[in-house]
């Protein structure tokens, strides 16, 4: 068989994840911070708390975290091309957690874009699990040979001081336990960006007027 | 214009069910304490799988047919596919039987320890129907929850809508010992973590639909899922 040109492969409706660091100074300022206030925010017993929304906060390195947030996310949605008036930060909050502690999977309702910011990773922290959302492909799952990014149904990132991750907000993802010592303490930000805009203008079904 | 004249229909489209049932003891053969014996001898004796459960023990399959089955498990396994066949038979399939469609039954065991859970996920293959008896479970052991696929209920589940709505996005049901619960095998689900001192004990089968003679597992699949035809 004779062919006539090389093997194309086409990638289509990819799900793309965006990765950046924030500097190390901002994050141990935010680290000191969550770890003077995190007693505080539920109840102590518990294997997990977490704060209410701090985006509106006048410290410093929060100020400062939200600017680069904000140019970040303006990058992003320039590269989108997504048509909007204005883009804001519409949440934002820490968690801080203990072994053996599971967060369950879930998405980010109403918003555009959500991220994560690891601020205190041990080892053997949990793993943050972003999970296929194309719920079509489980009508046939072969067994894999070897896994790879195209072929994988669950894609982890391995917590890292400083590391943001910026991902679509209906994108499906989790913390499974990990195996930190039982002193040890996972700290972690998140934060959602939503879009103003006219209707006419915007294709997403999530608006805020 | 009159309150009656007011009245607005409504009709679920495309839903998926659960099918449950609570089992009598004084109707049964199925003694509770046996099968928490049953388990935790599983739990000593046989290799565990690492699958959708975390923290906590997943049993391999259980030899399921009627002749090969523990003495403590074969009361539920008949109780299990009846209750299947009466969902198969009654509502699904109401030609099963002429169209030579026979059941193939897998089980295991779980058991989640203090903080263990279950991921969410589906029951792959060609299972048709998941179900789930309740041995133990002692108070926040962790809910069995099951979730919507469909990625738009996003839009409704920043409002709060009762849980048990058609549209709601997430389903959770508290578990009682004593419940065999059933699911279509597509449905997403998991359990949460084990918030309580004790352990969750739960029996868990898949319901394969086979066609009788012509399309029969070949030894290697057989042997994979260890199912059997009922």
């Amino acid at each position: 068989m004779h062919i006539e040109s090389s093997r194309k492969k086409i990638s289509l409706f990819p799900t793309i994840l965006y990765q950046f660091k924030i500097n190390e100074y901002l994050i141990d300022e935010l680290k000191e911070i969550i770890l003077n206030e995190y007693k505080q925010w539920g109840n102590s017993n518990y294997i997990s708390v977490s704060s209410d929304n701090q985006y509106k906060r006048e410290d410093s390195c929060i100020k400062e975290i939200s600017e680069i947030l904000d140019n970040e996310i303006l990058a992003i949605l320039e590269n989108m091309k997504v048509m909007r008036v204005s883009h804001y930060i519409s949440g934002m909050w820490h968690n801080v957690s203990k072994e053996p502690y599971q967060h369950q999977q879930h998405t980010h309702p109403n918003s555009f874009l959500s991220g994560i910011i690891y601020i205190n990773c041990p080892d053997g922290c949990g793993e943050t699990i972003f999970t296929d959302p194309v719920s079509e492909r489980k009508v046939f799952l072969p067994d894999l040979f070897d896994m790879n990014q195209e072929n994988s149904r669950a894609f982890s990132i391995k917590p890292e001081k400083g590391l943001v991750t910026i991902f679509p907000s209906w994108l499906n993802h989790q913390v499974n336990n990990g195996t930190m010592k039982s002193t040890d303490l996972r700290i972690s930000t998140a934060f959602n960006y939503n879009l103003h805009g006219n209707a006419s203008q915007l294709n997403t079904a999530r608006l805020e007027y | 214009m009159k309150d009656q004249e007011k009245k607005i229909e409504q009709s679920v489209i495309f839903g998926d069910c659960i099918w449950s049932q609570d089992i009598n003891p004084n109707d049964t053969d199925i003694d509770n304490d046996n099968l928490i014996d049953y388990a935790y001898e599983v739990y000593r004796k046989e290799s565990k799988v690492k699958k959708s459960n975390r923290l906590g023990f997943q049993s391999s399959s259980l030899p399921t047919p009627s002749q090969e089955s523990d003495s403590r498990l074969k009361p539920l396994l008949t109780e299990v596919v009846s209750f299947a066949q009466s969902i198969c038979y009654d509502q699904l399939y109401k030609n099963a039987e002429e169209s030579g469609l026979i059941f193939g039954v897998d089980a295991w065991v779980n058991i989640n320890q203090k903080y263990a859970y279950n991921q969410p996920h589906i029951h792959g293959g060609n299972t048709l129907l998941s179900l789930v008896y309740y041995a133990q479970t002692p108070e926040n052991c962790g809910n069995f929850y099951l979730t919507r696929e469909d990625s738009r209920v996003d839009l409704i589940s920043r409002f709060k809508i009762d849980d048990f709505f058609p549209m709601a996005p997430q389903i959770h049901y508290k578990p009682t010992a004593g419940k065999l619960l059933a699911t279509p095998g597509w449905v997403t689900h998991g359990v949460e973590q084990n918030l309580s001192d004790e352990d969750r004990i739960s029996f868990a089968f898949n319901i394969n639909l086979m066609q009788n003679n012509n399309n029969e597992p070949s030894e290697k699949e057989e042997q994979k899922v260890n199912t059997y035809a009922y």
